[in-house]
């Protein structure tokens, strides 16, 4: 059964965000406590960050979360006043705390049906903390609010400016039921209702006082608003344990004769006590604003369309200006369509970066995930993350999170040797998993480097050769980077017996197929003994490509540059035959010759017989002798074993950004199409799709199958 | 098929190959001028390509090869009827826009009474003007990507 709340749906919705921003930030920094016992800041943060949400829960009468987070602050308080030292059993305590919030959270979003018992949770937190009763809030003795108002120049004079804009001046005193459990809830809840009143000039305690937890059960408040006496009465009276409420009119009471000593430190925070936001925030939520993805979607769109005309603006200025050189409208014309064209480059460059996210939003779950893998697998294993502020797209990220879990995953299982194993090896008890992130001309690069045992070559041949991924001899020939780079081979997996952790052997080739759809590329570099290194590549954005524009065929297509290596005029190279169909070798890198005209115009054919091979062939010789065209060298990824094919075209156009469209349906299956996009004047380019394009229309020839193999 | 309550419909009317078609003026989105079209390779026949719609790309069909008939020239009055499919602009290629028709329900005949081929679950209906038929089509059903070829309707003499 999901659990229903009688809150109206959008508070829910906004408690659900703050609950998920602050299980983030816990999630991470609870995992950073177990390394960081002494870091006073970041006790302080959780601290505060559990408190936050118990206030929270509070506030929409989630008493399961209260109780929950309620432990977790008493055990937190704690360790904040030194009484308690941080172990790994306060830590896993409140790591099972955590995930009991999520399971909370889960329950009360509806995606949950389970209905979790916190009593378990509740019980290991005590044990945690063992000790005795959890030191309540100081009750001590407050001075009145007379008292602070007298010591507090800034708090009169916002006295008298609230009085003399008209609306009364209220004392209001609210007691609070000495049996209630969460006397700094109610009293929060207090506070915030005047808020949402009038001007709250000065309140004893002050919000910041209650956040604190050094309230007490009783608020005294001066609230200027212009609601009658009987309806903050009324208000007060229906927050729980609310035992009294009096409302009278405000008259200062010996104000000027109290010795200004009295007033406490905190006073001065009473001055914004009534602009006071009417949740307690975190630094990280401070200065943002949340967006529904599909309206920044919308709106990158729109700015797409201003990039498309803009060029064309300018196209047409161009031509006019030099129709009718001496024209004075034509002038004005040309220097508006460059200005429109700079603010339309930052406004574009704006938007993309709105869409940006620091990688640290999926960053901040693995410390978790490394955790628990190492703890299951009996191995010691420090994850260090490295760029968690490298930004980039949303729409990438979202992608990455699982090759990532998966690398990872795979490091701490296969590539991490046990603690006895390093100790034996002398190497370092503790292993280290090393994520990092930075950005690239152009791109992110994302590792995830272990110090375990490595990939040791001669094995993944043993093992290709048995699974038939490779023949024996081609084996042979691989060097041993070729041989490593074997993992990413469909069916491939290494371990010898497969683990829960690292799954049943699909792994590696998803990893791989997946960073590759997204224009990507992933790469391996393994020292046996010393450590293995993945390295991603990946584009800063999906929405737009730097693409080479060339035409064939009388269309014009864009091939994104991250697949081109090279492009070289026909002469430069030496043409041959290999099997009947036509090959090239530059430098010393032989490669397969495909007209682009001619592979689009036949891409779905599934095989060709050897006399329309031969004709294709011919055709595409001719295409090459007419003169004038180019030869684009392209591959499929980045590493060395990748398939590098020659494509001859009849010209290039351009170089530039393009904007990618997703093609409907309806146009069948495109092979080798990745998407469209639209050029400066208007016209639909087609965007290739290199490794598809060459897995399409590689026929088998000597030449190619040697480089499947290879590739494979 | 009719608008609730109205008894009504209204029609855009279309010429392809000869004869009068109309379709819900609901599903229409818009009607332009030939654009220059793209040619996506390995697209099924009748997919002329993909042109640029105000920054939208989206696929043209040839109404006239979906439907098996001869493939006519391109006209001073050729258009673009855009029509809106499941919330995705797609591009039907016709001779010619003739109107816009308000149509009395009682003057549409159920397709079968009319036309005998196997084809006719793309049609609404048939609905007898003064001096012509006009065919409904369910352009939804036409364009379906499921279906791999459909044959034009073969209309009956009907003048008896």
């Amino acid at each position: 059964m999901a659990l229903a709340l009688d809150i109206p749906p959008d508070d829910l919705k906004v408690f659900l965000q703050e609950v998920e921003s602050i299980l983030e930030l816990l999630d991470e920094d609870v995992i950073r406590l177990e390394g960081e016992a002494d870091n006073e800041e970041l006790l302080q943060e959780i601290f505060r960050a559990a408190h936050t949400l118990k206030g929270s829960s509070g506030m929409v009468g989630f008493s399961a979360m209260v109780d929950l987070t309620h432990k977790m602050e008493d055990l937190l308080d704690r360790v904040r006043k030194g009484t308690l030292a941080v172990t790994s059993e306060i830590v896993d305590a409140l790591l099972m705390s955590l995930d009991g919030l999520k399971e909370l959270r889960d329950e009360l979003a509806g995606t949950s049906d389970s209905q979790l018992d916190v009593a378990p949770i509740i019980e290991a937190l005590q044990r945690a903390a063992s000790g005795d009763a959890p030191a309540a809030a100081a009750n001590t003795a407050v001075p009145g609010i007379d008292a602070v108002l007298a010591g507090n120049p800034t708090l009169r004079a916002a006295l008298e400016a609230a009085a003399a804009s008209g609306a009364p001046v209220w004392r209001i005193t609210v007691g609070l039921d000495p049996e209630c459990e969460w006397k700094s809830v109610r009293l929060f809840q207090v506070l915030n209702d005047l808020t949402g009143r009038g001007e709250l000039v000065a309140s004893v305690p002050t919000l910041q006082e209650v956040e604190e937890e050094r309230g007490g059960e009783r608020v005294e408040a001066l609230l200027a608003a212009a609601t009658a006496p009987e309806a903050l009465e009324e208000a007060l009276l229906a927050i729980d344990d609310v035992a009294t409420a009096t409302i009278e009119v405000y008259e200062p009471r010996a104000v000027e004769s109290t010795p200004a000593s009295v007033a406490p430190p905190v006073a001065e925070r009473g001055k914004d006590a009534g602009t006071a936001g009417p949740t307690p925030k975190i630094d990280s939520l401070a200065q943002t604003v949340r967006i529904d993805v599909a309206k920044l979607d919308i709106l990158i769109n729109l700015v797409g369309e201003l990039v498309i005309d803009r060029t064309r603006v300018a196209q047409v200025s161009r031509t006019l200006q030099s129709r009718y050189k001496e024209d004075e409208q034509v002038r004005v014309l040309a220097e508006t369509s460059t200005h429109i064209a700079k603010v339309v480059d930052v406004l574009h460059e704006s938007m993309m970066q709105a869409r940006m996210l620091p990688v640290g939003v999926i960053f901040s779950k693995f410390p978790r995930l490394v955790r628990d893998l190492a703890k299951n697998m009996d191995k010691q294993i420090a994850l260090v993350v490295e760029g968690e502020d490298t930004e980039i797209d949303r729409s990438v990220i979202e992608e990455i999170k699982d090759p990532i879990i998966h690398l990872i995953r795979n490091s701490v299982d296969h590539g991490v040797e046990s603690a006895e194993e390093r100790i034996a090896l002398g190497k370092s008890e503790k292993a280290t998993v090393r994520l990092t992130a930075r950005h690239g001309p152009g791109h992110v690069l994302i590792t995830v480097a272990d110090d375990g045992r490595g990939i040791d070559p001669l094995k993944i041949r043993d093992v290709a050769v048995m699974k038939g991924v490779i023949s024996a001899e081609a084996a042979q020939r691989l060097s041993d980077s070729e041989a490593v780079a074997l993992i990413f081979a469909p069916g491939f997996s290494t371990a010898a017996q497969t683990t829960e952790v690292s799954g049943r052997g699909v792994g590696m080739d998803i990893v791989r197929s997946k960073i590759e759809s997204l224009n990507g590329s992933v790469e391996v570099d393994s020292q046996p003994g010393r450590g293995t290194t993945f390295v991603l590549r990946l584009p800063l954005t999906l929405a737009t490509v730097r693409g080479l524009l060339v035409s064939a065929g009388g269309e014009t297509y864009a091939i994104p540059l991250a697949y081109v290596r090279e492009i070289v005029r026909p002469e430069a190279t030496l043409q041959q035959t290999v099997g009947g169909r036509p090959a090239m070798q530059l430098r010393n890198m032989a490669m397969g010759v495909l007209s682009l005209a001619e592979m689009l115009k036949r891409a779905g054919v599934p095989s060709m017989g050897g006399a329309a091979a031969a004709a294709a062939a011919a055709a595409s010789t001719e295409e090459r002798d007419r003169g004038d065209n180019y030869v684009v060298v392209v591959r499929t990824g980045e590493a060395e074993t990748d398939r590098t094919v020659a494509l001859t075209v009849d010209e290039l156009v351009d170089q530039q950004e393009i904007v990618v469209k997703s093609l409907s349906g309806h146009l069948g299956r495109a092979r080798g199409i990745a998407g469209a996009t639209i050029l400066g004047d208007g016209q639909v380019a087609l965007i290739l799709d290199v490794p598809a394009l060459i897995k399409n229309a590689q026929a088998p020839t000597v030449l190619s199958r040697e480089a499947e193999r290879i590739a494979a | 098929m009719a608008e609730q309550g109205t008894g009504e419909r209204q029609l855009v009317v279309f010429d392809l190959a000869g004869e009068n078609y109309g379709v819900d003026i609901n599903t229409v989105r818009e009607i332009i001028r030939m654009q220059q079209v793209t040619h996506v390779p390995d697209a099924p026949e009748y997919v002329e390509g993909v042109m640029n719609l105000r920054g939208s790309v989206i696929p043209v069909i040839d109404l006239r090869k979906r439907f098996g008939l001869t493939v006519g020239e391109e006209t001073a009055e050729s258009r673009v009827v855009v029509v809106d499919i499941a919330g995705q602009g797609i591009g039907v290629v016709v001779d010619a826009v003739r109107e816009v028709l308000r149509i009395r329900d009682e003057a549409i005949e159920p397709a079968s009474a009319v036309i005998t081929t196997a084809d006719s679950f793309y049609l609404q209906g048939i609905a007898k003007l003064e001096d012509r038929l006009l065919i409904l089509l369910d352009i939804e059903r036409a364009l379906d990507e499921q279906v791999d070829e459909l044959r034009a309707p073969q209309r009956q003499a009907l003048a008896a």
